[in-house]
């Protein structure tokens, strides 16, 4: 029983030892990628000019597709931003997705706006569309509004995407706030495909919109949030964005364009089956399916995310949405795991099976697990009066600063590719925010986790009610 | 003092893992220390750059004006006076460009010999020598706008560079540079010509108003990204010469290449080529099938309804709704077609595609 019981405490320590080390080396090196990525990208947008794209006949088209569900308190404001984005061949499919609010009333009175006998062909299997409604104004003929029964985000996604005509699109959560140019800049990344190597998707920097100023939908001053836990989530989204999904780009090993805001080849995801309607995660979902479709089918492709800050969203502002909204990343990232096992260590799939994959299924997935045995070992041997405070200590204080540098890494990356925080406070704040994230912050994250896994194994579905304070104000 | 002993040496006594741990958390400790002071530091530098540059950029803006509008001697040793290190030189050389590229005539001839009286030109040549590939580039591009003479053996070496951005921003700035009316250096790339650079070349023919007398050669090209080009210029440019050569590449197995032949022989208005388009039609696939449609209502001489009915009766939805919009265009007469399909079993499609077509609002 004995000897049973010293293997065990020593596969724990070993393993989870032998896991926090790989997996911050994993960190290290993909921010040292993201780095040089960074750099080059820099310098290679250094002397662009977007607005060519403008007035070349060359450029192609794009839907801007915008599921819509109870939006009632924003959704005039919403379009009108959408409306305005700079780019000469692109239309605005807003779905309606069955709301219960006065949100498509709100639109028909703000766009004059009369139900046409739009005709479109149902590739994509979705809900009943009860209607599409088109303005009596000139000034707004590039919006196209779908009315449907509800039948979740998936389901208006893949609504609009029947409904679109032209080759690309962008998915965009309609209360979130667009640059002008994101498309512009989206787009480039499809247009410099070389060597048979189609782009099959981009995504942006999504950025945090607590606390900023909103005028006539668009961003006239950026602040840090006002509250820890939405400044927080300004360094989460900061390492995410900058550290991590840049390195997955240059590494062609990317799984995930937010669903914030991405933009897809039309044809590819018609032909992978677009969006699947019963997972939360659709948005990983799609992009594992795309690129299982075009491995599968002997196709180059790449994945491509851009560093600039082209969205920005309303972040989980309290306990409550911050909860439902980490369960269900947890829940979706389990799903799309299970739906494609079959990539894990899968050589056919190159970066994607041996890399990617491995990636988010160890360090996304399995993390918040042996972090709690972790803690849950370390209460047994605690109460047991083992523990070697002195090594306790000095892990702690590991662990503790190479979070901590990480995040101050992450504020330096922000400050030298797009600095949007203009005030010296705002980074004061930051940086006092990167001190106390590791025991106030982070704790909460590995929580939610794991109830999103044993809700998982409970069969929960759906997204759950994401209240939003929306940009009906001139800040949040 | 004691206990603080016995820490140290209960330390030493654990095992190399640990004092491994210490180290790197003292590395993390300074490190720490160090971004606080690059983030805080490398603002402080970059918001005081900014804003020097702002205001030198304002001073400039109005020394621009006043020797543009009264070219006095004393604005020229004004500019002289503050041209003084390189930070104002490159400021004031951006209004340069900036100015330039918004004037014309004797303006733009002005600012360009303003340009080379301050040695700008050596400035920009001087980018060419240096280390950095963008800065290289900063300096095609500001030698290709002020179209400064004979340094095109400057700039040809990096055509046959291996950095792709260096040979086609190379090849951009010879496109203005070489003053020729063919593209035929181009074909030296190696390289797939994409649709970003194809934008920026044709960006770069149409707003410095280059003539250019053929793009046959680009059709040779074994690359098909060159190919694809050549086409779609010939289309822009009409070349009507080449309207067998775009005909023979109808067959080509790249699907893009084959649209943009459709498109081109819709642009050139090659009337005679509709036939052919119509006897590849069925065996087209149907993103062609769709540019086939649309050029040959452009270009056939008469009345193709008949045709178009027949699309719309027995084809894929994507071209009974290409069809039906082209009829509709036409002012087409609904009615009879409307009575033909009173029994037909996909009657309610076909009126929902009319209902679609005729709406103007849609």
């Amino acid at each position: 029983m004995e000897i049973v019981l010293k293997i065990l405490v020593y596969i724990i320590e070993v393993g989870v030892f032998a896991f926090t080390g790989i997996l911050f080396t994993a960190y290290v090196i993909l921010a040292i990628f993201s780095a040089f990525t960074m750099r080059y990208y820099l310098r290679k947008n250094s002397f662009v000019d977007y607005e060519t794209i403008l007035s070349s006949p060359i450029s192609p088209s794009i839907s801007v597709i915008a599921p819509c569900y109870n939006e009632s308190r924003s959704i005039v404001e919403n379009v009108r931003s959408l409306l305005s984005i700079h780019y000469s061949n692109y239309d605005v499919i807003i779905v309606n997705d069955g709301s219960t609010d006065d949100s498509l009333q709100k639109m028909i009175d703000a766009y004059s706006l009369v139900k046409v006998d739009y005709t479109f062909e149902s590739v994509l299997i979705t809900k009943e569309v009860r209607g599409i409604y088109k303005s009596l104004n000139q000034s707004y003929h590039k919006l196209i509004i779908v009315d449907k029964v509800n039948g979740g985000k998936a389901d208006a996604l893949n609504a609009g995407i029947n409904i679109s005509k032209k080759s690309y699109f962008a998915a965009i959560d309609v209360d979130s706030i667009i640059e002008e140019d994101a498309l512009l800049r989206m787009i480039k990344p499809f247009l410099e495909d070389t060597d048979g190597v189609k782009t099959i998707a981009t995504g942006g920097v999504i950025r945090v919109a607590n606390s900023c100023v909103i005028e006539n939908g668009k961003i006239t001053e950026v602040n840090v949030p006002d509250k820890f836990i939405s400044r927080v989530q300004v360094l989460e989204y900061t390492r995410s964005f900058l550290m991590g999904r840049m390195a997955w780009s240059k590494l062609n090993g990317l799984l995930l364009i937010s669903g914030a805001f991405g933009m897809f080849d039309r044809e590819i995801v018609l032909k992978s089956g677009g969006y699947n309607i019963k997972t939360v995660g659709e948005d990983m979902e799609l992009v594992v399916r795309m690129r299982r479709y075009m491995i599968e089918n002997h196709l180059k492709h790449r994945v491509v995310y851009i560093p600039d800050p082209l969205c920005w969203t309303e972040v989980p502002s309290t306990l409550k949405v911050f909860g439902k909204q980490r369960n269900r990343w947890t829940r979706g990232l389990i799903e799309t795991l299970k739906l494609h096992k079959k990539i894990f260590f899968n050589p056919k799939y190159g970066r994607m099976g041996m890399l990617g994959y491995p990636f988010w299924f160890f360090f996304e997935w399995m993390a918040p697990f042996v972090e709690t045995i972790g803690l849950i070992y370390f209460i047994i041997i605690a109460s047991l009066g083992l523990v070697n405070w002195v090594y306790f200590a000095i892990l702690l204080t590991f662990v503790y600063f190479f979070a901590v540098t990480f995040s101050f890494w992450a504020i330096l990356f922000e400050e030298t590719s797009f600095p949007r925080y203009k005030r010296k406070s705002d980074m004061v704040k930051l940086m006092v925010t990167s001190l106390f994230e590791p025991f106030l912050y982070h704790p909460l994250t590995v929580y939610y986790a794991i109830k999103g896994n044993i809700d998982s194994w409970r069969g929960k579905k759906g997204w759950g009610k994401m209240d939003r304070k929306g940009f009906e104000k001139n800040n949040l | 003092m004691n206990n603080i002993n016995d820490l140290i040496k209960q330390i030493y006594d654990y095992n190399p893992i640990v004092l491994i741990l210490l180290t790197i958390i003292s590395y993390f400790l300074l490190s720490i220390i160090a971004l606080i002071v690059v983030i805080i530091v490398k603002r402080a530098i970059k918001l005081n750059k900014e804003k020097r540059a702002n205001e030198l950029r304002d001073k400039y803006q109005n020394l621009m004006i006043e020797f543009l509008y009264y070219d006095t001697n004393e604005s020229r040793v004004v500019i002289l006076s503050e041209l003084k290190n390189d930070f104002n030189r490159s400021v004031f050389l951006e209004e340069i460009l900036k100015f330039h590229a918004n004037m014309s005539g004797d303006a733009a001839e002005r600012i360009k010999s303003l340009y080379y009286d301050l040695y700008f030109h050596i400035d920009s040549l001087n980018k060419l020598k240096q280390k950095q590939w963008h800065i290289k580039i900063k300096g095609f591009r500001e030698l290709a706008q002020m179209d400064v003479v004979d340094v095109e053996k400057n700039i040809e070496p990096f055509i046959k560079n291996k950095n792709i951005l260096l040979q086609i921003e190379a090849a951009i700035a010879l496109i203005k540079l070489k003053k020729v009316d063919n593209l035929d250096f181009l074909n030296e790339l190696n390289i797939d010509l994409s649709d970003w650079a194809q934008i920026n070349i044709l960006n770069t023919l149409q707003f410095h108003k280059i003539e250019i007398k053929s793009f046959e050669n680009m059709l040779k090209n074994p690359n098909e990204t060159f190919v694809l080009f050549g086409v779609r210029m010939i289309g822009i440019y009409k070349e009507l010469a080449q309207i067998d050569n775009i005909l023979s590449l109808l067959s080509h197995p790249n699907e893009r290449i084959r649209i943009a032949c459709v498109d081109t022989l819709q642009k050139l208005g090659a009337t005679e080529t509709h036939p052919v388009l119509l006897s590849i039609y069925p065996h087209e696939i149907i993103s062609v099938r769709k540019k086939i449609l649309e050029a040959v209502a452009v270009l056939a001489p008469e009345s193709m309804d008949d045709y178009f009915i027949q699309i719309i009766l027995n084809d894929p939805f994507e071209l009974k709704l290409t069809a039906a919009k082209i009829l509709a265009n036409q002012d087409y007469n609904w009615s009879y077609f409307k009575d033909a399909i009173e029994n037909y079993s996909e009657k309610d499609k076909m009126y929902a595609i009319i209902n679609h077509v005729t709406d103007s609002r849609i």
